[in-house]
């Protein structure tokens, strides 16, 4: 059920997104960029998350590809553009350059959609808990993911009771946009209203406390993280001594 | 009551965090359901940047683009844009620019001219001029019509950010304006705010 990379501790997996990062950031030959991106798709495949990771992947990486091709090869002007048609020319260098920024986007966009594939927001915050960060900066982190969702909720319930009233959310331009103060205010209002309450609720459980407060939620750094860690740092420093490719 | 990077933090304002951040998100929201040819999605960063400091609203802007990001990785670059919002509309917020109309139009021409700055740096370097979204037309009619890539990235970018930023500021300030006293007296730059009746009465 759960996955072996599931449980890998998040420092690990960023250690694997940084050392992914680094080699692609100094690297000029597409061709590491593509081991890179072959090794992110391993990578979720290993996972069992392959279809979401493709369904993200082309949801907002492929357009992205997609245009800068588009535009580098085919408006952009450069030293060699053959006029094509009106604005429209062909230019290799255009090509060339659309493939060194493409392709480096892919690899480092793809290793990102799989760590936060395959990293739960809890572990991230349990790790960083024990990595002794400030508990302020944890609990935002948490907090805001959970009340993104919420939010979203109370957006739709609010947005439903003033079309009940009458409020046009069809129409011109102007009309939908009037529609969006009466949206938006009672949203914040109430919003700010819990915060109020947040606050209270939070004092009264001794958040402020100057001490430490000890987790339910544990995890553990086993064996493969340590090695996982040791063989990307090698890897950087073997990168880095070969050369830069 | 002291401000700074080091007083900025408190319980209240950090509370605020998480809630301009889902602001920003449905902002985003609203606007794909009604349909506006416009990005209001930077409400929460300005709210906040507004009633909590520059630095609350630098940590918003991050944040914020960090979320989005789980999901869409091309957003996390833009964090800078609006890490440079919170900054900026924070220092405005904190120099009283939001009190009076002159102040509130220069201080508008500045955030557009910084985000729309930001905006073509992050556009340029990171994506090769490319955003993957609508605006591209206009910037490929811009090269089209013979211009630099520079040039026209952040041609672009000041046309529709100026419409952007000015939605975004007046939408937060109408409702920063309706934020209970009680509630912005607590924030270390609400005060100003607050209307010159209910202070004088208090």
């Amino acid at each position: 059920m759960a996955n072996p990379i599931d449980k890998w501790y998040p420092s690990t997996k960023l250690m694997i997104v940084l050392t992914v990062i680094i080699v692609s950031m100094f690297s000029t030959i597409p061709l590491v960029q593509y081991v890179l991106f072959g090794f992110a798709i391993l990578l979720s495949l290993c996972s069992g998350k392959i279809g979401r990771f493709l369904n993200t992947f082309f949801k907002s990486i492929f357009v992205i590809v997609l245009f800068i091709f588009l535009v580098q090869v085919f408006i952009v002007k450069n030293d060699d553009s053959q006029p094509i048609w009106w604005f429209i020319g062909y230019s290799q260098i255009g090509l060339d350059t659309s493939i060194g920024l493409a392709s480096r986007i892919v690899a480092i966009s793809s290793i990102i959609i799989w760590f936060f594939q395959v990293t739960s927001v809890k572990d991230i915050v349990a790790a960083l808990e024990k990595a002794r960060i400030p508990k302020k900066v944890t609990f935002v982190i948490s907090a805001t993911i959970q009340l993104v969702p919420q939010m979203t909720k109370l957006s739709q319930t609010i947005t439903d009771a003033q079309r009940a009233r009458g409020i046009e959310t069809e129409g011109s331009v102007l009309v939908r946009m009037k529609a969006f103060i009466p949206m938006m205010g009672p949203l914040v209002l109430t919003s700010i209203q819990q915060t109020d309450e947040r606050v209270l609720t939070l004092e009264a459980r001794g958040f402020s406390a100057p001490i430490r407060k000890t987790a339910y939620y544990s995890m553990k750094k086993t064996a493969l993280d340590y090695m996982i860690v040791i063989a990307c740092l090698l890897g950087l420093i073997a990168y880095f001594v070969g050369g830069p490719l | 009551m002291k401000r700074g990077l080091r007083y900025d933090f408190g319980l209240q304002a950090l509370m605020l965090i998480p809630v301009g951040v889902s602001l920003n998100v449905v902002g985003y929201q609203l606007c794909t359901i009604l349909k506006l040819p416009v990005f209001i999605d930077q409400i929460g960063t300005y709210l906040v940047a507004m009633v909590a400091g520059p630095w609350v609203g630098v940590m918003t802007g991050f944040l914020g683009n960090v979320v989005n990001g789980m999901l869409n990785p091309v957003a996390i670059p833009y964090g800078l844009v609006s890490m440079s919002i919170g900054l900026f509309a924070g220092f405005f917020s904190r120099f009283k620019f939001f009190n009076h109309l002159i102040g509130i139009i220069v201080a508008c021409g500045i955030l557009t001219i910084v985000s729309a700055g930001t905006a073509a740096v992050v556009t340029v370097f990171m994506f090769g001029g490319i955003t993957g979204a609508g605006t591209d037309l206009v910037t490929a009619a811009f090269l089209a019509a013979g211009r630099q890539l520079w040039d026209s990235v952040f041609s672009t970018n000041i046309i529709t950010g100026t419409i952007n930023t000015i939605l975004n500021f007046a939408i937060s300030y109408l409702v920063v304006k309706r934020i209970p006293p009680r509630f912005l007296v607590k924030l270390n730059y609400g005060v100003p705010y607050i209307s010159k009746e209910v202070l004088k009465h208090g």
